[in-house]
């Protein structure tokens, strides 16, 4: 992955929401199964978020592994977006590992265990090397 | 040496300052922290994860007062902030920075250590042990040892 990466407009609700969050919940260190401004963990972050900002749909709190197979989410084939879910495998063998939002062109944001809820470069020293792919958010149907 | 404290008033007098001010213009040392760390060895961490953050040896993280160099984070020269780099208990890092690491021994009972911020974001998670040893908890359970 590169900073070059093709991103779509996206939903930018999400990513509003996302910036929101992050507002709120920085400086705080990463919270194992943490799902408040307080501390977050990464899955405990993004259906923050997803809740936040599509309340109606009633979204429960998943863990990463949920969210990856879950029907609320289908796979990103084409060009990611923003608001998309950005998904990383933690190997061939453990297929989930850490979850964040994709915020705009170059970055996402996620709840690292180093950091807590922060904004991430697509060229992040760690992140651009594990293996990932997209999901995105099922929207409503009225 | 002894310092000669009438001296340093009878100084400080004379440029119309209040004793123990500093002169105008005159920089306050740096903490013993802020300088340029360089990643000697990665502990911690899965085979796997250790394996993906070798190119970390060798580089280097630059603290300077108004700026932050760090290949492990975006760079920042606005609002940085080193105001959580206190000395602590050892005792409370996890309590501090999360309980994602293998704590590596510390000499004392005390250390230096918080988070670097930028524009109010956690950036760091660093510990210093003494001017020649530092580590910063990187991801994945990784301790990266600066020197």
């Amino acid at each position: 992955m590169s900073a070059t990466l093709a991103i779509g407009p996206g939903d930018a609700k999400i990513a509003t929401v996302a910036k929101s969050v992050w507002d709120q919940a920085k400086g705080k260190p990463c919270t194992w199964e943490g799902h408040t401004t307080n501390g977050f963990d990464c899955s405990g972050f993004t259906m923050y978020v997803l809740q936040q900002a599509y309340p109606s749909r009633g979204l429960t709190f998943m863990t990463a592994n949920s969210i990856f197979s879950s029907p609320n989410f289908i796979a990103v084939t084409g060009t990611p977006e923003v608001g998309d879910l950005i998904c990383f495998r933690k190997g061939p063998e453990i297929p989930y590992d850490h979850v964040g939002i994709v915020y705009d062109t170059t970055h996402w944001i996620g709840s690292q265990s180093s950091t807590g809820v922060a904004l991430v470069s697509l060229d992040d020293f760690f992140w651009s090397k594990k293996p990932h792919f997209f999901i995105r958010l099922v929207k409503a149907i009225s | 040496m002894k310092s000669i404290p009438a001296l340093s008033v009878l100084l400080s007098l004379s440029l119309g300052l209040p004793a123990g001010a500093q002169p105008a213009g005159a920089q306050p040392a740096a903490p013993f922290w802020q300088k340029t760390w360089t990643v000697t060895a990665i502990e911690g961490a899965t085979t796997q994860d250790r394996a993906l953050l070798s190119s970390a040896i060798g580089l280097q993280v630059v603290m300077k007062a108004d700026a932050l160099t760090d290949p492990f984070a975006e760079d920042c020269t606005h609002a940085l902030n080193y105001d959580d780099i206190k000395s602590r208990p050892v005792a409370d890092l996890g309590q501090h920075f999360g309980g994602s690491w293998k704590w590596p021994a510390f000499p004392q009972p005390q250390a230096t250590y918080g988070w670097i911020r930028c524009d109010g974001s956690n950036v760091g998670a660093f510990a210093f042990v003494d001017a020649q040893k530092a580590y910063l908890f990187y991801e994945a359970g990784a301790v990266l040892v600066l020197k």
